[in-house]
């Protein structure tokens, strides 16, 4: 069977089992989906961020629009990327004739053969001879600092910002070849341009992810691709995969409250570590009172980095690719309490280290989650997260909830406490017991790693 | 138990996305370097157990900053309790190097260190592995120029490094601990010794008025 019609078969059985896009969610949740022959993943991801239904023939209205958006934008003179001010050393540089060749668009040709303002601006800011002849003036010039800042364009910046980044995206992964890069590059220059957050460092990881995962199952389309066909084929046009990608990209992030929570400002990221805070309180306290009250180890130490990236790297990657099918159908505006309710869930697991921890063994193992955990924990982690969330305004059901993941992930921890209400911080009597566990538990430890 | 209590310094590496920040960790603690290391997000750290002059045992906690990251009230956090700080550039990019000030004013702003005029700070210049048409043209020159009109004209110690050969890191990271040992030293004798909080690995106290068990 050729791709095409496979993907056609397969989407055509998927819409078939599932029918609307309230069952095609409940159905990936529950890792109905997931495993079955007539799996694709981008039918998840488009369906969740692009089409919005499961009905065939609503498609190409919705696709078209969504991809006009990334189609307009990169015919725009302030969107061409300033590949040949780059410094020619920079193995993305790419003179101005190259660019032209290369563009395979008649309209993009049209438009960068007439330069505007900015463009000569920055063509003249990088030429190579203009470098030379001013830099004796910057040897005997102390105060040079601002010259060069005004030397190089925002642009310019933005993009070199970029590069530094991408180039070194999931070392070691044959995926991202320099071309592809360079589409990443792109894709993120033109989003940084036209949301107000600009380009910040894990941006990149999160396009990147999400450009492997559904990059699979694009095909190219022929002229003579019968009607029916196209209407589902469309679906997968490589044609158009960056703009797909582009607005999945876009609405992940700010739909989902990723950029408002963890990137756009301190002061919320900040306010959302304190609702984590509360929440590991509520949930889990005896690791609360060790890593909080006892060492104080201040949570942003270490969770900036599973925030902003929504766990990327807390996993190896078939893990966080399958989790991640299950979040984006997560309602978008309860997304990031979801977050902090995997987080906790995910630090549970790892509690029988987390309570008798020093400070240093505790932020070691918090910065480099170990990244082997097994696909019956993940199933357990969507599943106690999305309970916790139903249950997020109900304390003593939270504290139960504890109880009950901890019984189920940590069967052999044996640390009782007198506690029965999960909204306060542990008594004196509780402290003593986690004391006694801690101090047995360090001595074992200590003998253990003695008799070796 | 309890044994003689080793000493912990914290160190803290600042400086531009991509001057190899985490690199120079890397190599200083596992004597590795890779070519290409994820962009750090937040902040990473490892820690190394050294001896200084021949006979002072101590652990250096090497922090690893996110080079994008100009971090406001979140940047307390990390930087507490610091015994010395690295700031870091790249000897090809000269943005880098002309950073270097506001990353060490950023630090002394968020860290709220006892002696602000002289707490130790020590200068990297990184990758000198690169051709020598690549690097940052009059160098030294011009890193004369940032000492004395934007870092107050202290003489901080200046090592030029290349993580992924391993040239000079071993001796920056010497240099690092014991000037890290000697803030150390003065704060304990100011009776502030903020990095008491973490240093409880060997300790194990119970808390309370008894020693019996609880259950």
């Amino acid at each position: 069977m050729s791709e095409e019609s496979e993907l056609i078969s397969k989407t055509l059985l998927t819409i078939d089992k599932f029918k609307t896009v309230d069952n095609f969610k409940q159905a990936i949740q529950s890792n109905e989906y997931q495993g079955k022959s007539y799996f694709i993943r981008s039918l998840i991801w488009k369906t969740l961020f692009l089409t919005e239904s499961l009905t065939i023939d609503s498609w190409s209205g919705k696709l078209n629009d969504c991809r006009r958006i990334f189609h307009e934008l990169v015919r725009r003179e302030d969107m061409q990327l300033p590949w040949d001010t780059l410094d020619h050393e920079n193995i993305y540089y790419k003179s101005k004739n190259v660019n032209l060749s290369r563009s395979n668009s008649h309209i993009k040709r049209t438009k960068s053969l007439k330069p505007t303002m900015k463009l000569e601006f920055t063509r003249v800011s990088s030429d190579p001879l203009s470098t030379e002849n001013t830099k004796p003036g910057h040897e005997t010039d102390g105060d040079h600092e601002s010259t060069m800042a005004k030397g190089i364009s925002d642009d310019t910046e933005l993009l070199s910002m970029i590069i530094v980044d991408v180039d070194r995206i999931f070392p070691g992964d044959p995926f991202f070849t320099k071309d592809i890069k360079r589409e990443l590059i792109e894709i993120l220059y033109v989003w940084s341009k036209c949301n107000q957050v600009g380009y910040k460092q894990g941006f990149h990881e999160i396009l990147g992810l999400i450009f492997k995962n559904l990059y699979n199952d694009c095909v190219s389309i022929s002229d003579n691709c019968p009607l029916e066909e196209l209407k589902i084929l469309k679906l997968f046009n490589i044609k158009f995969f960056k703009h797909d990608v582009f607005q999945i990209f876009n609405k992940f992030l700010n739909n989902f409250g990723i950029v408002e929570n963890y990137y756009r400002d301190e002061k919320v990221l900040l306010n959302q570590i304190n609702v984590f805070n509360m929440y590991l309180l509520k949930i889990d306290q005896l690791i609360h009172y060790n890593l909080i009250s006892k060492l104080n180890l201040e949570s942003q130490l270490w969770c900036i980095k599973y925030f902003r990236l929504v766990l990327i790297r807390e996993f190896e990657h078939d893990n966080i690719t399958n989790l991640w099918d299950k979040l984006v159908t997560v309602s978008p505006l309860k997304f990031p309490m979801f977050l902090n309710f995997l987080i906790i869930t995910m630090m549970i697991n790892l509690k029988s280290n987390l309570i008798i921890g020093d400070f240093t063994e505790c932020l070691s193992l918090l910065l480099h989650y170990p990244t082997d955990s097994d696909t019956k924990f993940m199933t357990h982690l969507f599943d106690f997260s999305v309970k916790l969330l139903d249950n997020k305004d109900d304390d003593l059901k939270l504290y139960q909830l504890g109880m009950k993941i901890n019984s189920t992930l940590n069967p052999n921890l044996k640390i009782s406490l007198s506690l029965n209400s999960g909204t306060k911080e542990l008594d004196a009597k509780d402290k003593m017991a986690l004391e006694k566990y801690r101090m047995e538990m360090r001595l074992k430890k200590r003998v253990q790693s003695l008799m070796r | 138990m309890s044994g003689r209590k080793k000493t912990l310094l914290k160190v803290i590496i600042l400086g531009d996305s991509g001057v190899g920040k985490t690199s120079l960790m890397q190599q200083f603690v596992n004597n590795k370097f890779s070519h290409q290391y994820k962009a750090t997000i937040g902040a990473d750290f490892l820690t190394k157990d050294i001896t200084i002059d021949g006979n002072k045992q101590v652990t250096l906690q090497i922090w690893d900053t996110a080079g994008q990251e100009r971090f406001q009230s979140l940047g307390v956090a990390f930087y507490r309790g610091a015994d010395c700080c690295v700031l870091c550039y790249d000897v090809t990019n000269e943005k880098s190097l002309n950073n270097l000030s506001s990353w060490k004013d950023e630090f002394l702003v968020q860290s709220n260190v006892s002696n602000p005029q002289d707490f130790p700070f020590i200068i990297i210049g990184n990758k000198i592995d690169v051709d020598e048409n690549k690097k940052i043209s009059s160098l030294s020159k011009k890193l004369n120029n940032i000492t004395n009109n934007q870092l107050g004209g202290l003489n901080y110690p200046v090592f030029e490094t290349s993580a992924k050969d391993a040239i000079n890191v071993e001796s920056a990271f010497e240099v690092v601990a014991k000037m890290a040992l000697q803030q150390e030293e003065l704060n304990d004798a100011n009776g502030n010794d903020v990095s008491d909080d973490y240093n409880d690995a060997i300790n194990i106290h119970l808390e309370g008025d008894s020693g019996n068990c609880a259950c």
